[in-house]
């Protein structure tokens, strides 16, 4: 049975292999794949759809176009590139398609584990509810429940919603992107290719399961962060009511020190405390693949010296393996980490010192 | 003298990665080494270990930030406007 689901795999990984391989051949190739753009397709956005709410399109030499020097989101039709300006921007990109695809995720698990515990809640549901309840129950009580004091059902409700999210995200960053996989089979059997080059939208197969790290965006940790920074706040005005705002300097400290204790303690420790969470979740969902993508550019750029390249190619094989298993390792832990400083945080303004 | 601005962004990465690297090596020491005198409370001290570390782990990756947002600064612009003599040439590397 597992032999036979191996052999099943290895064998669509092979014909999928070889329908595009013997595509990719019949043009030419003769430049070698530049690292700079390999790393820029795996971590940074792009656009699948085209979604701008108002603004007007601005063409290639009319003034305004060349302002941007990274030229991300411009667009080419048959009158030549533009890019939008002014309205709001909401092009549906990879990391929109990516979380959406987290989302549905996080639903259908939830949902269905929960309607499995609801039938009987005293009784042992099948191994998939037990599982998540055992996750769900860490959640609550070592994370959330250990480090704040009687939270209500907001504060609990934050976290665990944070801690699967980041989760999820991290983890589903690590998988294949089935929806490029998706597209390659789609074009090799139609034999339609997407047209490639700058400016062009990519297939919109590849919005199945664009297979890119959500967590990865500064957008994105940004705003988790800032619901952390905000709730801080909250969580000091629910439980500590009007007097959080002279609290929040600790009992003892001389009444001239007041003029700069209190912008410290009330205004830029919570700011300060979700720069930090942003930055540390970003960085370390960031650093892993780029150390793996390093890894692998080593087989290219060994790839000269015939001798050489065998050896380097088992190394860099194994070498991205091993920081592959810590990548998942690292995205548990990040998840875990995010969650408990956030938790402890909030705890903090839930008391006056 | 441009040139030097290179092996500043360097310095600076490898100077965080000391400091780092002994904060957190300091910490993993003492857990070990507290979990060794009494096992029992081994849970407790490595949260404690975890919290701390990620807070060091933190500020470094602040340093870092900053020290890759003054690698990105160092265009070709920037260097043949600084560069005495003669110009930096754009190597397009393909």
């Amino acid at each position: 049975m597992k032999t036979k689901r191996i052999i099943i795999i290895f064998l669509i990984f092979f014909i999928v292999n070889f329908l595009y391989g013997n595509t990719e051949k019949s043009e030419t190739h003769d430049e070698k794949p530049s690292f700079d753009e390999v790393l820029t397709h795996h971590l940074m956005d792009s656009p699948i759809f085209e979604f701008n709410i108002g603004g007007r399109k601005v063409y290639q030499g009319e003034p305004g176009f060349d302002e941007d020097p990274y030229r991300r989101y411009i667009f080419k039709d048959e009158k030549g590139f533009y890019k939008y300006e002014g309205g709001i921007p909401l092009h549906i990109t990879k990391r929109v398609a990516m979380m959406w695809v987290v989302a549905i995720l996080l639903i259908l698990v939830f949902v269905k584990a929960a309607n499995a515990i609801a039938k009987d809640p005293l009784k042992i549901n099948g191994r998939f509810a037990n599982m998540v309840e055992v996750l769900f129950e860490f959640v609550r009580k070592d994370i959330a429940e250990s480090n704040m004091h009687h939270p209500s059902g907001l504060f609990l409700g934050y976290i665990l919603t944070a801690f699967f999210f980041v989760l999820f995200s991290n983890l589903l960053g690590l998988f294949p992107p089935f929806g490029e996989i998706a597209e390659m089979i789609y074009s090799s059997i139609t034999g339609h290719h997407a047209p490639h080059g700058e400016g062009q939208l990519p297939s919109p197969i590849i919005a199945i399961w664009p297979g890119i790290t959500v967590t990865g965006d500064i957008a994105v940790t940004f705003t988790l962060a800032a619901f952390t920074t905000i709730l801080i706040w909250a969580a000091g005005f629910k439980y500590q009511g009007v007097q959080f705002i002279w609290h929040a300097v600790p009992a003892g400290v001389p009444w001239w020190l007041y003029p700069i204790m209190w912008p410290i303690e009330f205004i830029i420790s919570p700011l300060a405390k979700g720069f930090a969470l942003m930055i540390r979740l970003l960085a370390n969902m960031t650093a892993g693949h780029v150390v793996i993508l390093v890894i692998a550019s080593f087989i290219f750029e060994f790839s000269k010296w015939t001798f050489l390249t065998v050896f380097v190619a088992s190394l860099s094989v194994f070498g991205m393996t091993f920081m592959y298993i810590l990548e998942i390792l690292v995205a548990f832990l990040q998840a875990f980490i995010f969650t408990l400083l956030s938790s402890i945080f909030i705890g903090l303004s839930m008391h006056r010192h | 003298m441009i040139s030097l601005a290179f092996i500043g962004v360097g310095l600076g990465i490898g100077l965080v990665v000391i400091g780092a690297g002994y904060g957190i090596g300091k910490i993993g020491a003492s857990a070990t080494e507290s979990v060794s005198r009494q096992p029992e409370a081994a849970g407790s001290i490595q949260l404690a270990m975890i919290i701390s570390a990620a807070l060091i782990e933190g500020v470094a990756l602040f340093a870092l930030v900053i020290a890759f947002q003054m690698g990105g600064k160092l265009t070709v612009e920037v260097l043949n406007k600084f560069a005495e003599k003669p110009a930096v040439v754009e190597q397009t590397g393909k």
